[in-house]
């Protein structure tokens, strides 16, 4: 029994030793943790702890004050976080957590465990609070000629009011295909760049603005499908944003960039998000038309991103076929190596307009000048093909070469099915 | 063999010096490293020659977090002659940070710079290098004065 405590032991101090040893020496002041949550009922009473450190960076560095006050976290439709008087959100918590000291001063090498209290008043509707916790070094940077740096840290408090289950909710506020202004520098450009450094382009892009409408936060994410007048599918892009976590009451701008040549033509961008629900996503359908001279831009642009010469080419460049309801087909592309060494290509469904669209293999290599047949099968469903339905999808192929070669390539796939008499 | 129960307590007091030991280095992160620093800038040297100055700032991170950026009072962050009475003179005032792969490059406004917020991913220690830039009117020397701003800077999820 001793041996098992002696053990024990050891092993709990061997723990310590290699947390606490495996990083490397820190100096400065640190907060911990960043971001934490708590459930509550109404009229209830909770907890949360925050660690605050000052490891000094010099022998002779002095004590640190800071000075800590709870305040309200909005988020902009960009993603930024804003911090704000606290109580004037509709989410806001910060009225609820009380802190267990407005000013902390840390010798060097000290640590210190804040608690933070935080009372749910009965009257609190079920649903998520946001509130945080900022940490502000009281001595901000003195220059007598410059400009002065203050260091904060906020510790964000997620209070949830239980009381009944939150579902997701979210709707698509704006969609919308953004076109470059003539003249636009991409905000990437280095006006003293080297001369000859082409800028890179500023290409078309689909913004979708969604909202959460619901009392609890999600991660976001989505694809904007778009499809030709012949509703087939011509490219499926994921859809993006630097802060994917949607508060409560909060809406998010999500962009994709139109990186492909179409002709010119009506096409129809297909935008639906998930918001994290079991059951539904938000979709919408917008109708555009693209000009001859945004055609060429397209073009242009595709060619500029470096779309250059290709390591693959597909036989046939389209699939296309009719097939019986409830029936199966199998179609075949063959893929062929038109680069000087070997590839190794990633075959993919991108999108389809409905379920039974499969591609196998999907990881292969094919040496230089060698040829591959990838089998793309359709799984025709009898209930779409009594509506006289047509099954659309995209296959990607993704073609990589050592040394950095990297070209794709999307095959569009119509199926008709038809009802067996 | 000690009286019974002793080899509990030393269990339990070796546990309680362990999580201490722990919880005192492993707050180490998020964390600013290093006292708040000040830009400090360059004279101007002609009519029309921009000032300018930069320094690194240290941020430990064990996840992904954003840096932002503010002032305490609305036109803190543009560099100005600042007086008893206030609304002295001030240079065209731009802010870029670089050092990271969320970087700027090119030089923003200081209305731009407040917008601006830094994505630092994963468990790393980033440099990032802020740097300032003054610049007085096109045909005319500034006025004579000590310029100065102040920014703020915060880490959070």
């Amino acid at each position: 029994m001793a041996f098992e405590k002696r053990t024990l032991a050891a092993w709990v101090l061997a723990l310590g030793l290699v947390m606490g040893l495996g990083r490397p020496a820190a100096g400065g002041v640190a907060v911990s943790p960043l971001k934490q949550e708590i459930s509550l009922k109404p009229g209830e009473e909770g907890k949360v702890s925050l660690a605050l450190a000052f490891n000094n960076r010099l022998p002779t560095d002095g004590p640190e004050k800071m000075t800590l006050a709870v305040m309200d976290v909005l988020a902009t439709e960009e993603g930024s976080l804003v911090f704000g008087e606290p109580g004037l959100s509709k989410v806001s918590a910060s009225k609820w957590v009380t802190l267990g000291a407005g000013e902390v001063t840390l010798d060097p090498g000290e640590s210190r465990a804040l608690e933070c209290r935080i009372a749910v008043p009965e009257t609190a509707a079920p649903g998520e609070y946001y509130a945080a916790v900022m940490v502000t070094l009281a001595r901000p940077g003195v220059t007598e000629k410059g400009v002065a740096v203050q260091y904060r840290i906020a510790s964000g408090i997620f209070v949830t009011v239980l009381g009944r289950t939150f579902p997701k909710e979210a709707r698509i506020a704006r969609c919308e295909l953004i076109w470059p202004q003539a003249g636009a520098a991409h905000p990437a450009t280095q006006p003293d760049a080297p001369a000859g450094d082409a800028p890179p382009p500023i290409v078309p892009a689909v913004q979708v603005m969604l909202e959460n409408t619901g009392q609890a936060r999600f991660d976001g994410s989505g694809k904007v499908t778009v499809l030709d007048e012949q509703r087939r599918i011509v490219l499926v892009s994921p859809m993006a944003t630097r802060r994917p976590c949607i508060f409560a009451g909060d809406s998010r701008l999500f962009e994709t960039p139109l990186a492909k040549a179409l002709p010119a033509g009506k096409y129809t961008l297909r935008v639906e998000m998930d918001y994290e629900s079991a059951w539904a996503k938000a979709r919408q359908d917008m109708y555009v038309t693209i000009l001859p001279e945004q055609a060429a831009l397209l073009a242009q642009l595709r060619q500029g991103q470096g779309a250059g010469k290709a390591l693959v080419e597909a036989t046939p460049d389209t699939l296309a076929s009719v097939v019986p309801a409830g029936a199966t087909r199998s179609l075949a592309v063959t893929l062929k190596n038109v680069s000087d060494g070997e590839v190794t290509c990633t075959a993919g469904v991108a999108g389809s307009s409905g379920p039974g669209v499969a591609v196998r293999p999907e990881q292969f290599t094919i040496s230089k000048g060698g040829k591959k047949t990838v089998e793309v099968r359709v799984e025709s469903d009898a209930g779409t093909a009594a509506d006289g339905g047509r099954l659309s999808a995209l296959i990607n192929v993704e073609a990589s070469q050592e040394g950095g070669g990297h070209t794709e390539l999307s095959i569009p796939v119509d199926i008709q099915q038809k009802m067996e008499r | 063999m000690g009286r019974p129960g002793t080899g509990f307590k030393r269990v339990r007091t070796a546990a309680m010096l362990a999580t201490l030991f722990c919880c005192a280095r492993a707050v180490g992160a998020p964390g600013w490293q290093g006292r708040p620093y000040a830009v400090v800038m360059s004279h101007i040297q002609g009519v029309g020659q921009p000032s300018t100055g930069s320094t690194q700032l240290t941020l430990q991170h064990d996840a992904t977090c954003t840096v932002s950026v503010s002032v305490n009072t609305p036109g803190d962050e543009v560099l100005t002659v600042r007086g008893s009475g206030g609304g002295g003179p001030t240079l065209t005032t731009s802010y870029k940070i670089t050092g990271i792969a969320d970087y700027d490059a090119n030089w923003l406004s200081s209305s731009a710079f407040l917008t601006r917020w830094y994505t630092l991913n994963g468990n790393a220690t980033d440099t990032l290098m802020l740097s300032v830039q003054g610049t007085g009117p096109a045909n005319s020397a500034p006025e004579a004065g000590a310029y100065t701003a102040m920014i703020v800077l915060t880490v959070t999820f």
